[in-house]
């Protein structure tokens, strides 16, 4: 009965020990963050007032889309369903664009608002944990690009489908970070 | 095969409408406790339907979903343990 219902963990041992590893990194910059605001509360108050709302919660939506879209992905392909695993990928990435043309788009806003690494140490932190993040999302787009190509080679079957799978988790290891930092910079205060 | 595909969709409009109603109760409100509560609440109900659903972790067994589910519960309560004794 059990087996039934437990199957293994999506994705390789080592696309999980990579995904350790970056919740870890950003675990340890949300606490540096924290601990920052103790010292310069007027600065981490004010900061999430300045910034672009707007922009954080386009940008949480289209990360929460993505992750919707690659885990379609991963249905399709296990459904044997190539052609349609192909498109949600594609889908996945076309989010992945958006987020980084919002971002640009935030970055640029900042500019004229007069808002650098320099202003305060809040900006400093957003933009740390933002840019960080945005290097995250490109790498993600690139390993979903790969596994697109691979997926249409038929390299991947409903049977055989582990570096789709391992892809997938890290591209929703993304996710499960703006998720956090979404909150902590734009949205708390 | 159609039921998951149903079931997605159901959590993915749940991870739109968390988003969307936390972010609007934070921009409408001052800070209080009650606030930092419910948006954080929101991060830790996210996180999860994130993992369990979306990463497909609800059926696995052993310890990257226990792994997963422990980080979304440990880091809004620091984050909500810390903003509020500051508020």
């Amino acid at each position: 009965m059990a087996a039934s219902t437990t199957r293994e963990t999506p994705g390789n041992i080592a696309v999980w020990i990579l995904i350790y590893a970056e919740l870890t990194e950003f675990a340890l910059f949300f606490l540096a963050f924290l601990i920052a605001r103790v010292h310069y509360p007027e600065a981490f108050s004010e900061g999430p007032l300045r910034l672009n709302t707007l922009a954080g919660m386009l940008n949480t939506l289209v990360l929460i889309s993505s992750s919707f879209f690659v885990a379609r992905a991963i249905h399709a392909i296990k459904a044997g369903l190539r052609r349609t695993c192909i498109g949600w990928l594609w889908l996945t990435l076309a989010a992945g664009a958006t987020y980084c043309g919002i971002k640009g788009w935030e970055y640029y806003w900042n500019e004229a608002a007069d808002i650098t690494t320099r202003s305060t140490t809040f900006y400093a932190f957003y933009y740390y944990l933002t840019f960080n993040h945005l290097l995250h999302v490109l790498i993600g787009m690139c390993t979903i690009l790969f596994v697109t190509v691979r997926t249409q080679w038929g390299d991947y079957s409903a049977e055989d489908c582990e570096g789709l799978e391992s892809a997938a988790s890290y591209w929703h290891m993304i996710d499960l970070v703006w998720i956090v930092i979404f909150p902590l910079l734009y949205v708390l205060r | 095969m159609t039921q998951v595909r149903k079931q997605l969709t159901v959590v993915w409009w749940v991870l739109v409408v968390l988003t969307l109603s936390s972010a609007l109760i934070a921009e409408r409100a001052d800070p209080n406790v009650f606030i930092v509560t419910v948006i954080c609440t929101a991060v830790a109900i996210k996180g999860s339907l994130v993992a369990e659903w979306l990463m497909g972790l609800r059926k696995t067994a052993g310890g990257p979903r226990w792994i997963i589910l422990s980080y979304f519960i440990l880091l809004p309560l620091v984050i909500a343990l810390a903003l509020t004794t500051l508020i």
